[in-house]
């Protein structure tokens, strides 16, 4: 009986991490190094192993499992229950985050072993894997959102990891207000939606506020009621882009991205775990989870593509240019996640969670790896001072350039069948009209970037001279760091498997379409356009072509001479200090924004509160009086006939007020 | 349902603490122990009333037996009453003030140094007044008891305060006094017009001669009343008094002050104004409304340059209480009871923050935002709660206020208020902001100096007390039908009150 339902794996594995959280959290300064990363591990790894019996068993039955713990809110008109839900998208994905998470803890064994406070560390990153299930296993806006803004507190409190120091301080600050505005975009987006008439049953009640029953009522209006739904195309357009934006926060998107970069002194696992499958992932998860909302909205798909696309692009650009192996890889997440918003863009949503899926295999592998050789150098992680670790450090040579290859498309790796996937939607898929081709080039301009900048950074950290340090000795790290490297350099190479051609073996289909098919189907039908004909492997060739290019030129350059090349620099100059300065974004924002903003704020306080209010309505009221008492005590001159003279306007005075009664 | 259980509430804790008056002065830990007992009993008894109370019942519960009622009584001329009564709106409040008083009196046993019995009996004096206000249903009583409760906040400031304590606390009486004029006016002239000439509340609430003065007619009263709770509350422009009282009282007092003297304002508008003057209410409600989001944003920028935390937690009250108004005159059934939930989250919530700057206060001896720095090293537990604190007043979901909060703006947006309701909601950036810029300069970064290192972390007592208001905002935040059920047949009454001719269009889903 324990077994037959879902009911209880599901609720343990969401809820193992948050136990091994709060016993880190409360006892965890007790205990030694080893029972710290044991209980983590522990307990994130039991998860892992439910969500795989749960992945299994769900291929049998497919059915979702449901669990409810009372309403979080509950009035006239509302009915909000902290509600959980699985179905293939949430299973997919609980398996992966785990996983990997469970990967990148056994990593930070090693690479924890010598700092202190690694209890606070542990419990933050198992507090936060529990926060990312919650999200995915959301049944409803709210519970999402708790989620949602669990791990923007965690990823705040990750960041800031080392609080002493105080530029890491500002980059935990300048996440969480960065990520405070996005959310509230997509608060206001969420409260549109929850408002809307599509949340409503039809019976008038406010129940509906389950995604599947928003879902529903869209896949029933958009066969039954044609008109009414139309109608409602504007709302969606908004609600669309203002998820957009509060998706795009989370995940770095461009003009959101700039708390990402600047996290250089945030412990190597926390980092890896960000990128892949933690705070990055919720806002592509979120962009999937919601695409029914999307697909009814043209204008904002457009956007949404074009904006992702250009994202993964110009991030790409900056990446080629960085020397920090941290910021190489921090931009190249912000360029991968862009293609994911931009399989999201287009209605490829099973593709954008691919390559979610891809992604966050093949960049913990190049997190770790980087960790791995920051360890060995101990602590550098500028390229220009790195280089040829080959022999050094052979394992981790290998691993890591098993992972470049992966990620930028190196045929029949993961990253190359995830990446076409994303390019055979974009180009194929008929919701954004001719947008697709815009979007589309502008994407697959992005994989020769990325190829070019992977293999740089393989080249110029383990090709070339090697510059030894003084007092250095660089050797492979623990096995408790080897491990991880490698079983995910192992799964980045053999990943693609899960989208296997054959659709009986196909993994991503078979949780996703029942999850994503029906939306696209009726949106499709709502839209009355068609799929052109084009097969996945129209595009897989081309995929490998724009990634030859890139990987050639990078090869030209780098295997020969391993420096950057000096001509780039030389003959764009302003290009290359633009890249360089990471777009300048931050600059701006505070030239157009903060400072005007401090400005007004302590002019407010200066002039209207001290000033208008307190001295001169309050202070002013208090000195008029005094003045009207100064005055009255005029008329108290000590003379008697002035006395006779008040007493007789006062007498008069009352006579008159006393006959004009009558 | 009829008894005379409020008497006790509302007066045991003045009552009971003449006890104190026949101790020693010096004998502290007695001292204590007495103030705590004879806090503890009205919050006990009000978890009995609260188990009793009956959501789907009467409107006014509880009330004072008719033998009991009257009090000052003039045949034909004056009819005034002693009537106490609660109903889904302030029970929740009475709870709340009963609940904080114990919790400030066990942060507050090491300060003040001098004159600890007076100060106890300041304290407890004041939670008498404001139960009273609390509860009571006759507005004579209700203007004595809120009158009287300026006398002890006068004390508290300027006998136990520090800096400019005397000025602050003039200051706060004059504004105070200002509004009380307005309220006895407003009052005498309501009772002009009824149609018994009485002060009775629940007789005005059907009184057809108040119904019938339209809505010019009204507007007149609803200023009146409108002026005294504003500046108790106190909304954008009245607000000044409170940066200074929060900045001059003794720690304790600010808890006090914060959580429970702000929320009488609000209290009194969903008391007095909107119920008994719908139709002001609804002419007035837009510009209410821009005040409201103006405090909101208002208090949020003026907090985060603020260099003492005292006056920080003052904006922030300001901004949190702005809020509250936006939900009460959004004149909807879920921005009601929003409103009304969003007082007892940001009780809790505010206290909990109060505490901590009283905890660091103590531990400090300043309170200037640049004598910190670094302080998680040496009181980490103090930083977990410091954070929680911060994070859920800053709208966090899962934490109590962010329910409160959806409420709210929900119906706004559910009304068509989209534009009030989206800069409300950048309101929420603000605060974060500025609570964030707030623990950074406390609590991150490299110690200051050497006496930050030495600051010792949370004792015991405090502790628990943190301990369970934060356990309170995680409860509320999970499960808020658990007040809502209380708080919402209440807020439709008052609802019906406002839109009589509307009284079933909520079956949609609210009257679009």
């Amino acid at each position: 009986m324990f077994f037959i339902d879902l009911k209880y794996p599901v609720l343990y594995s969401l809820l193992l991490p948050l136990i091994g959280s709060i016993i880190l959290g409360m006892w965890g300064r007790r205990f030694g190094q080893r029972t710290i990363a044991s209980v983590a591990i522990s307990t994130v790894f039991g998860s892992f192993l439910l969500s795989l019996y749960i992945a299994l068993k769900f291929w049998g039955t497919g059915d979702p499992v449901l669990l409810s713990f009372g309403n979080l809110i509950e009035v006239t008109g509302l009915e909000i229950p902290l509600g959980f839900h699985l179905d293939g998208l949430s299973v997919l994905l609980l398996t992966v985050v785990t996983a990997v998470a469970s990967l990148i803890l056994v990593y930070s064994t090693g690479y924890m072993v010598v700092r202190s406070s690694s209890s606070r560390f542990f419990g933050l990153m198992t507090l936060s894997v529990f926060f990312m299930l919650a999200l995915i296993l959301a049944d409803n806006f709210i519970t999402l959102l708790i989620g949602w803004s669990g791990i923007a507190v965690t990823t705040y409190l990750l960041i800031g990891f080392r609080f002493y120091n105080s530029d890491t301080v500002q980059s935990a600050k300048r996440f969480f207000i960065i990520n405070a505005v996005s959310d509230t975009a997509l608060l206001v987006g969420l409260i549109l939606l929850i408002t809307s008439p599509i949340a409503l049953n039809y019976s008038g009640t406010g129940a509906g506020l389950t995604y599947r029953a928003v879902f529903e009522n869209l896949t029933t209006l958009s066969v039954t009621d044609k008109p009414f739904l139309g109608s409602l195309v504007p709302l969606f357009e908004t609600i669309a882009i203002l998820i957009f934006i509060g998706a795009a926060g989370k995940s770095a998107q461009l003009l959101q991205h700039i708390w990402l970069p600047n996290t250089s002194d945030t412990p190597i696992p926390a980092i890896a775990l960000m990128q892949s499958v933690t705070t990055v992932a919720a806002g592509v998860y979120l962009m999937a989870r919601l695409h029914p909302v999307l697909l009814f909205a043209p204008t904002a798909m457009a956007i949404i593509a074009v904006i992702s696309a250009l994202s993964a692009f110009i991030a790409a650009g900056v990446a080629l240019v960085q020397t920090d192996m941290k910021k190489i890889l921090a931009w190249s997440t912000i360029s991968q996640v862009g293609l994911m918003f931009l399989g999201c863009g287009v209605g490829a949503v099973a593709a954008a969670i691919f390559h979610l899926v891809t992604h966050a295999v093949v960049k913990s592998c190049l997190i770790l790896s980087v960790g791995s050789v920051k360890y060995a150098m101990e602590g550098e992680t500028d390229i220009r001072r790195l280089g040829g670790l080959k022999s050094l450090l052979p394992f981790t040579r290998v691993a890591f350039l098993a992972a470049v290859a992966a990620l930028s498309g190196f045929p029949m790796l993961a990253g190359f069948f995830s990446v076409s996937e994303i390019f055979h939607g974009t180009f194929t898929l008929p919701f954004i009209f001719g947008w697709k081709w815009l979007a589309g080039i502008v994407g697959y301009a992005a994989i020769p970037v990325t190829a070019f900048y992977a293999y740089r950074l393989y080249y110029r950290i383990f090709e070339g001279e090697y510059h030894k340090p003084p007092g250095v000795e660089p050797s492979e790290p623990d096995l408790s760091m080897e491990a991880p490297v490698w079983i995910s350099a192992a799964l980045s190479v053999i990943g693609g498997i899960i989208a296997f051609p054959k659709p009986e073996f196909n993994v991503i289909d078979r949780y996703l379409s029942p999850v994503i098919d029906p939306p696209m189907i009726s949106a499709i039908g709502f839209w009355g356009r068609t799929e052109d004909a084009f097969s996945s492997y129209f595009f897989m060739p081309i995929t490998v072509g724009v990634f030859l290019i890139g990987y050639w030129v990078a090869r030209n350059i780098y295997l020969r001479r391993p420096d950057d090349p000096r001509e780039f620099k030389i003959h764009h100059k302003d290009l290359h200090m633009y890249l360089w300065d990471e777009l300048r974004v931050e600059e701006i924002l505070d030239v157009i924004l903060i400072r005007p903003a401090k400005w007004i704020v302590s002019w407010l306080w200066r002039e209207v509160d001290e000033g208008l209010i307190d001295r001169g309505i309050v202070e002013g009221t208090g000195k008029s009086t005094f003045i009207l008492a100064r005055m009255v005590n005029l008329l108290r001159n000590g003379y008697t006939r002035y006395y006779l003279l008040y007493l007789a306007i006062f007498i008069t005075l009352v006579i008159w007020l006393a006959s004009r009664q009558e | 349902m009829v008894t005379t259980d409020l008497t006790l509430i509302v007066f045991g804790p003045i009552v009971l603490a003449t006890g104190l008056l026949f101790m020693r002065h010096d004998d502290r830990k007695g001292l204590f122990e007495l103030a705590f007992g004879v806090s503890i009993v009205p919050f006990l008894y009000s978890l009995t009333l609260l188990r009793t109370f009956d959501p789907d019942g009467h409107a006014f519960q509880f009330l004072t037996p008719d033998r009991f009622r009257s009090w000052i009584v003039i045949e034909d001329v004056v009819n005034i009453e002693y009537l106490l009564g609660i109903d889904g709106i302030s029970i929740l409040l009475v709870l709340l003030t009963t609940f904080i008083t114990p919790l400030v009196i066990l942060t507050a046993l090491r300060r003040p140094r001098e004159n600890y019995r007076q100060f106890l009996l300041a304290l407890l004096a004041l939670e008498s007044c404001i139960l009273g206000c609390l509860c009571a249903l006759d507005l004579f009583l209700f203007l004595v008891f809120w009158t009287a409760s300026l006398v002890p906040v006068f004390f508290i400031t300027g006998v136990w305060g520090t800096g400019r304590k005397l000025s602050s606390a003039v200051k706060f009486i004059i504004f105070s006094l200002i509004g009380c004029i307005a309220l006895f006016a407003s009052a005498f002239t309501l009772r002009s017009l009824s149609t018994h000439g009485s002060f009775n509340i629940i007789e005005l609430l059907n009184d057809p001669n108040i119904q019938n003065l339209g809505p010019y007619g009204q507007s007149w009263l609803f200023w009146g009343f409108f002026i005294a709770f504003a500046i108790r509350i106190p909304v954008f422009p009245l607000h000044t008094w409170l940066p200074d009282l929060n900045r001059d009282s003794p720690a304790t007092g600010t808890v006090i002050i914060n959580t429970l003297m702000l929320i009488l304002g609000t209290f009194g508008f969903a008391r007095i104004c909107i119920p008994l003057f719908p139709d002001a209410a609804i002419a007035f409600a837009p510009a209410i409304m821009v005040l409201a989001v103006i405090s909101i944003i208002y208090g949020a920028w003026l907090a985060s340059i603020q260099r003492d935390m005292r006056r920080l937690i003052a904006y922030t009250s300001i901004s949190h209480m702005g809020f509250i108004v936006l939900g009460l005159f959004s004149l909807t059934q879920n921005g009601l009871t929003g409103a009304i939930l969003h007082m007892v989250n940001y009780g809790i919530c505010i206290c909990g923050l109060t505490i901590i700057a009283g905890i660091l206060l103590e531990r400090r001896g300043s309170l200037k935002i640049t004598d910190f720095g670094g302080l998680i090293k040496s009181a980490p537990t103090l930083g977990v709660m410091f954070w929680i604190i911060a994070f859920a007043l800053i709208g966090l979901p899962g934490l109590n206020i962010f329910a409160s909060l959806f409420l709210i703006i929900t119906s706004l947006f559910e009304h068509g208020n989209y534009l009030i309701g989206a800069i409300t909601l950048t309101g929420l950036i603000w605060l974060a902001v500025m609570m964030l810029g707030l623990i950074q300069k406390i609590m991150l970064g490299k110690a200051t100096s050497p006496a930050i290192e030495k600051i010792k972390d949370l004792d015991r007592r405090e502790f628990y007390v943190l301990a369970l208001l934060v356990l309170l905002m995680f409860y509320f935040g999970l499960s808020s039908p658990s007040l809502t059920s209380k708080i919402e047949p209440a807020t439709d009454r008052t609802y019906y009150k406002v839109h009589p001719y509307t009284p079933f269009s909520s079956e949609t889903g609210g009257d679009q």
